[in-house]
Order: structure tokens, then sequence, then C-alpha cells
């Protein structure tokens, strides 16, 4: 099919979904992707725009003009004029500030529209900011190109520009042709696997919990990079979970979301590139799509399971990445408006730019703002030698740049966390914040106004135990626990405690008799993250119900002996039994009940960064040191 | 240090995490788990060990042991 053919082509069912996003409302910001590389050395601005124009007459899919016909939006290719190639040119160097300038420029351009009946939906511009520093901008519509689109137009644009500077023709395209992407995608609509794949996505769709609203308006963005010793590790924990840095940075995202949304159930958004395997692989066109990612992550879990629901998930939008959501449309199971049924961007990028342009040392910036969302985190790996690069996108509506700058900077040190901790032990053990401003603490029993009776206080019990691990810790009749002991028994209950939900906040009600079983119970609470509530079984049943009923713990605590005195409340109750404490020693002398160290304190769960409210002692009940 | 049939199998298998010998000479390695961000990593290996001098396009055109041997002159 030729340029002078007609009747045009059709559109991918990319570009179908893409174009009723774009014409569905002027309010939203403008639907472009773009970017800018910073080439440094004796660049040769005639060669780069000869190198442009030639990369762009080869790129069929990205000069294209569109119509709406009766059989719906129709895409013809469009021969670039001989002059008035949308290249702009600037010398900012006498500017007050060339690189402000430069961004003013490129943030103004982002916001033009282009006419996508007349054509071309893209731009270019080349603005010197200094005697050796150009900025090479490009900007598209978001139906000719993707991320993965503007990385083989800079790579072959810098091939033609390296040939035309050494004298040499530039070779035969690399670009596949936009019939063939038509095609190919027209062949997979008309596949098995399109049924296979709608199936499932309408499965999943169809219990999906509610989404929150793309916002309208420009995004706030922020940009970080990952520390190199951070990275490192988070591949050395990846190989071992088996799996990749990118689940793993994912996993983070959704740790993050759920903490900052204070939910478990979480729904992010996964940008998948769809290139492998297909004609669009050597095709600058817009090709990616966006599928929902849901996690679990709950109070107790570990890194290794929710990497590993990473995995699978992951997987399985895999095997259906080729459906487009938005076929789905005009089904009941899309909500309203044909809003994206997800939450926050997961957008992990590897897209090959290398370290240079042409021999010259290039660095890449992203510059696409929406349609990502409120707390999307976008991941770069350029192949480039200069480590991962993050951005954050807020909504200005709900946040400011304060608040986006806290939210980075809070995932930057959750994911070092990540990256040191271990892999098997509950995320809730790992810190919230970094200390810069206190967050709102998650209304929980043990914060409302209640009348928790409370705590006594166990002093550092892990420090004394590196110190005299086999020192006695806990000595009650004939059963002696040492500092070891302890540790490894409580780290055991915690685990289990943590199984069933138990994690920071969480209230857990002992009642257990006052001597090893109560220390290491108290102890194993607090290394789940959670909270105390000591029940006394002497108390009258219907006394103990009503606190019960007013604390509402996770679970009780308890062993078989003292279960039978309390009330049935309904509360889930973790036994402990005889393989949770030690053999008695079959001989020695009786000794009086002791704790090793003198000062008992229970701390509320550390990880907080406000202290909780202090609470009133019932020192009676509660102080296992009497 | 040239590339070799071996290395690009030793590498393969090591970020699928399969044993280099369960590996395929020819068949698709997508079905073995390799994805675009293991094939990157892939390519950032080979070029900073190997100097090889190709593109992701390149690599993920006929993703398979063989073929990849083939495309970057590796020795036996």
């Amino acid at each position: 099919m030729t340029a002078a053919s007609g009747g045009g082509l059709p559109l991918t069912a990319a570009q179908t979904e893409l174009w009723h996003a774009s014409t569905a409302g002027p309010d939203g910001p403008a639907p472009h992707t773009a970017e800018y590389l910073e080439i440094h050395g004796p660049l040769r601005p005639a060669l780069l725009a000869r190198a442009l124009r030639r990369t762009a007459d080869e790129a069929e899919a990205l000069r294209t003009r569109f119509t709406d016909t009766p059989d719906g939006p129709r895409q013809f290719p469009v021969p670039l004029p001989a002059d008035g190639f949308p290249l702009h040119t600037a010398d900012l160097r006498r500017a007050a500030g060339p690189d402000a300038a430069a961004r003013t420029w490129m943030d103004a351009d982002l916001a033009r529209p282009f006419d996508l009946a007349a054509g071309p939906p893209f731009r270019q511009a080349l603005l010197r900011v200094g005697d050796t520093r150009w900025l090479w901008y490009q900007c598209a519509h978001r139906l000719v190109l993707d991320g993965f689109g503007r990385s083989l137009l800079v790579r072959r644009t810098a091939e033609v520009y390296a040939a035309l500077a050494a004298g040499r023709p530039p070779g035969a395209t690399p670009f596949g042709r936009l019939a063939d992407l038509v095609a190919d995608d027209l062949a997979y609509r008309s596949s098995e696997q399109y049924g296979i794949d709608r199936a499932h996505w309408t499965r999943v769709l169809a219990d999906l919990p509610a989404a929150p609203v793309t916002p309208a308006r420009p995004l706030l963005r922020r940009g970080a990079r990952i520390p190199d010793e951070v990275t490192a590790r988070l591949r050395a924990l990846a190989g071992v979970l088996r799996a990749t840095w990118a689940e793993v940075l994912i996993a983070a995202q959704a740790l993050h979301v759920a903490r900052t949304t204070e939910a478990s159930d979480v729904v992010l958004g996964l940008p998948l590139m769809c290139r492998l395997g297909t004609a669009a692989l050597r095709v600058p066109a817009a090709v990616a799509n966006v599928v929902p990612l849901r996690l679990e992550v709950t109070p107790g879990i570990a890194l290794a399971a929710l990497v590993r629901q990473v995995v699978l998930g992951v997987r399985a939008a895999r095997r259906h990445q080729r459906f487009r959501l938005g076929d789905l449309r005009h089904d009941a199971c899309l909500p309203g408006g044909g809003r994206p049924p997800f939450g926050p961007l997961a957008d992990v990028m590897p897209f090959d730019y290398g370290p240079a342009f042409a021999g010259l040392p290039a660095v890449p910036h992203d510059l696409s703002a929406g349609p990502a969302g409120d707390l999307a985190l976008h991941v770069y790996d350029r192949a480039d030698g200069r480590g991962l690069r993050i951005g954050h996108d807020a909504d200005p509506a709900v946040r400011t740049r304060d608040d986006l700058a806290d939210h980075q900077e809070e995932f930057l040190a959750l994911l070092a966390r990540v990256a040191h901790a271990d892999p098997h032990a509950p995320l809730a053990r790992l810190g919230t914040t970094t200390g810069a401003r206190p967050r709102p603490e998650p209304p929980t029993a043990a914060t409302a106004d209640r009348d928790v009776p409370a705590v006594t206080h166990i002093g550092p019990v892990d420090a004394q135990a590196r110190r005299t691990p086999d020192a006695p810790a806990v000595v009650h009749g004939d059963l002696v626990l040492t500092y070891a002991e302890l540790t490894a028994r409580s780290h055991l209950l915690a685990r289990r405690l943590a199984a069933r939900g138990v994690g920071t906040g969480a209230l857990v009600a002992l009642a257990l008799p006052r001597s090893v079983p109560l220390v290491l119970g108290v102890l194993a609470v607090l290394k789940a993250g959670g909270a105390c509530l000591p029940l006394d079984p002497e108390h009258p049943p219907d006394r103990l119900a009503r606190l019960l009923a007013d604390a509402g713990p996770v679970c009780v605590l308890t062993d078989r002996a003292t279960a039978g005195l309390l009330p049935d409340t309904g509360h889930p109750r973790v036994l402990l039994d005889a393989s949770d404490l030690p053999d008695p020693p079959s001989a020695g002398p009786p000794r009086a009940f002791t704790l090793g160290h003198p000062a008992c304190v229970i701390h509320l769960p550390a990880p907080t960064a406000r202290p909780r409210r202090a609470v009133a002692s019932h020192a009676a009940t509660a102080d296992p040191s009497r | 240090m040239t590339l070799t049939v071996q290395r690009i199998r030793e590498d393969v298998a090591d970020v699928l995490g399969e044993d280099p010998a369960d590996l395929p000479g020819d068949d698709d390695l997508v079905d073995y788990g390799l994805d675009s961000v293991r094939l990157l990593g892939l390519l950032e290996r080979w070029r900073r060990e190997h100097g090889v001098d190709v593109s992701f396009a390149d690599l993920a055109e006929r993703p398979a042991v063989a073929a990849w041997a083939a495309l970057l002159g590796a020795r036996r």
C-alpha cells in the first residue's frame, strides 16, 4: 500500500484506543510523548538536521495524518514537505539562563496541539545551551509514537548522522512499514488468541475494586537516581528470588502505594512494550499497552511473597498483552467514561539509548506528562552505564511539590531498606519514614479514645542476646530460657503472628500466665510490629468480653489452659503450645522468677513516626516483673 | 575478550535462572522467560565485556542462542 492509495489505512487497536481518549475531552494534558537528549561535544547542527529529515522520511508510521470517516478514523502517510520540516533551532547561549530558557521553551511546546488532520504529528528542536552543549528535543502525538519508538528514532538518527559525518551512505532503513504493522494488528484481532485474551481481561476487570480517576490537569513530576549500591543489591536480591530487578521495583511500588493509600488491595497500572515477537519491533509507532496488576499487600507479607505475586501477575499479563482494554469500552465492565481500571503506574522502561550519540556523550531526559496519574512511578534503564533513574508523578490538586518530594524520598528510603532486608521477614517491620515530616497514623483501636489498659516495658532483649546469648533471660520454676532461646523462639512466634495478619499497629490481646509464656508472647508481638493488650484471665468474663469488643484486637494470643477461661468473643486465637517453649530441665534447684533485665518495657510499635500517646498503666495487671 | 557460544549460553542461563545444559540452541528464549528487561541486561553485559555492537532490536528479532551466536560472530 503506498502513500498514493486513496483509502489510507485503518488504525491499529492501540491507536483506536488513543484516538478515543484524545478526542474525549479538551481538558486533559496534551497527549504528547516527548524527550530531549543532552549532547556534549562538537555537534554539527546542519548534519543533525539532515539526519533528522532522513530518519523522519524512513519512519512512515510517524508522519501520518488522520481523518475521521464513516468507517472510523483512518491514517494516511504524509510525505514531508521539501521545505518546512518541523525543526525549530535556537541559540540560547546569550540568554540569562540558557538551560532554564530551553526548559521554558520545551514546556510551552509540549502544550501546543498538533493538527492531526493536516499532519505531521511531530516536532523537533535543537537548542544550543553552551559552546559544546546541545539539547535535541523531539515531541510527537501519542497516536504515532511511544517511549520505545522514541528510542528507535534516536538510535537511527545517530546512525545516519555518523554515516553523513564520515561521508558514507547511511545504509538501508532498519524500520518496518506502517502497512505491516496494521496488517499484523488485524491478524491478531481475527485470531483465536484475541478471543482468549478478551475473555481473560473481561474476567479480571469484573473483579477489580474501583479505580481512582486520572486527573485532567498536567501532573507534577520529580526525578531522582537510585544509588548504585541499592541497584546492585536489588539485582542480587532479584536473582535470589528468581525475579528481575524490575519485578522487585514493582513490588516496592506496590508496598509504597499500599502504605500511602492505606489499602492492602492495590491495583497498579502495568505498561507493557508489546514489541518482542511482533512486526512492531522495528517500527517507531504507538504500540505500548497498559493493563491492571492486582496485588495483595497484607500487613504481615514478606518481600519474597510479594515479589512472587508480581512475577506471576506480570507473567499472566504478558500472555494476554496484545489485547487493548479499550476494546471493552462498550461492554459493561469498563467504568463509565472509559476510565482506566487501575491505580498508580509501575512503569519500567528498558530502552536502549546507550551512552553516546554518534560518539558524543548524550544523556536522555524524559518529558512525557500524563496520562500517568497520581503516584505513578517511572523507572528508566537506558543501558548507558549511568544506572537507574526514576520519576514520580503527582496530581497537583491533591499534593504539593513538597508532598511529591517527600513521597519520592520515602520511596528511595524504602527501596534501600528493602534491598537490605531479609526477604522472608514481614515487610511491615521496615520503617515507614525518612524522619522528615511525621505521617498521619492510620487509626486503630489502640489510638482511638479508649481506655486501653496497658503496658509494661521490656528492654532491648535482642541487644542483650547479642552480648550474652547463653545467659538466662527468663526463669520460672524449672523453666529457664536463655537470651538466645528467647530471641529465637520469639522470632518464630512473631512469624506465626505475622502470618495471621499481625503487623505495624496491629493490636494483639495476650492471655497468658505471668511467666515465660507471657514474656515470649509480648516479645513476639513487638517483633511482629504489633502492640500488646494484656488480659488478666482472673477478671470476670463479661469485663473481658467488653474489653475485647472495645479494643478489637487482630487476635488473642493464649495457651490451652488459659483459653478456657476466656469468653468466646469471636476473635481469632493463636495458641502457644508445648513446642513454643523449651523442655524443663531434668534437674536443678528451684529458683525465684526473675527477669534478666531490670527494667522491663513494652515499646509501642517502633516504626511509626509519632510516638503513640502514653497510656495509663495498670501495673498490677500487666507488669510481669512483679 | 571475544564472545563464545558457551559464554552466550551461560549468560542467558544466568539471567533466566536455568541450567545452561537445559537451554535449547534454536528455541525461542521468550518461551523460557526472556523479557525486555533481561534482554537489555544481556546486551549491556555483552557490550561492556565483549565490545559487542548490535541493537536491542537486532537481538530481539531472533531470540535464540544459535541465532545470537551467528549475529555476534561468536566463536565456538
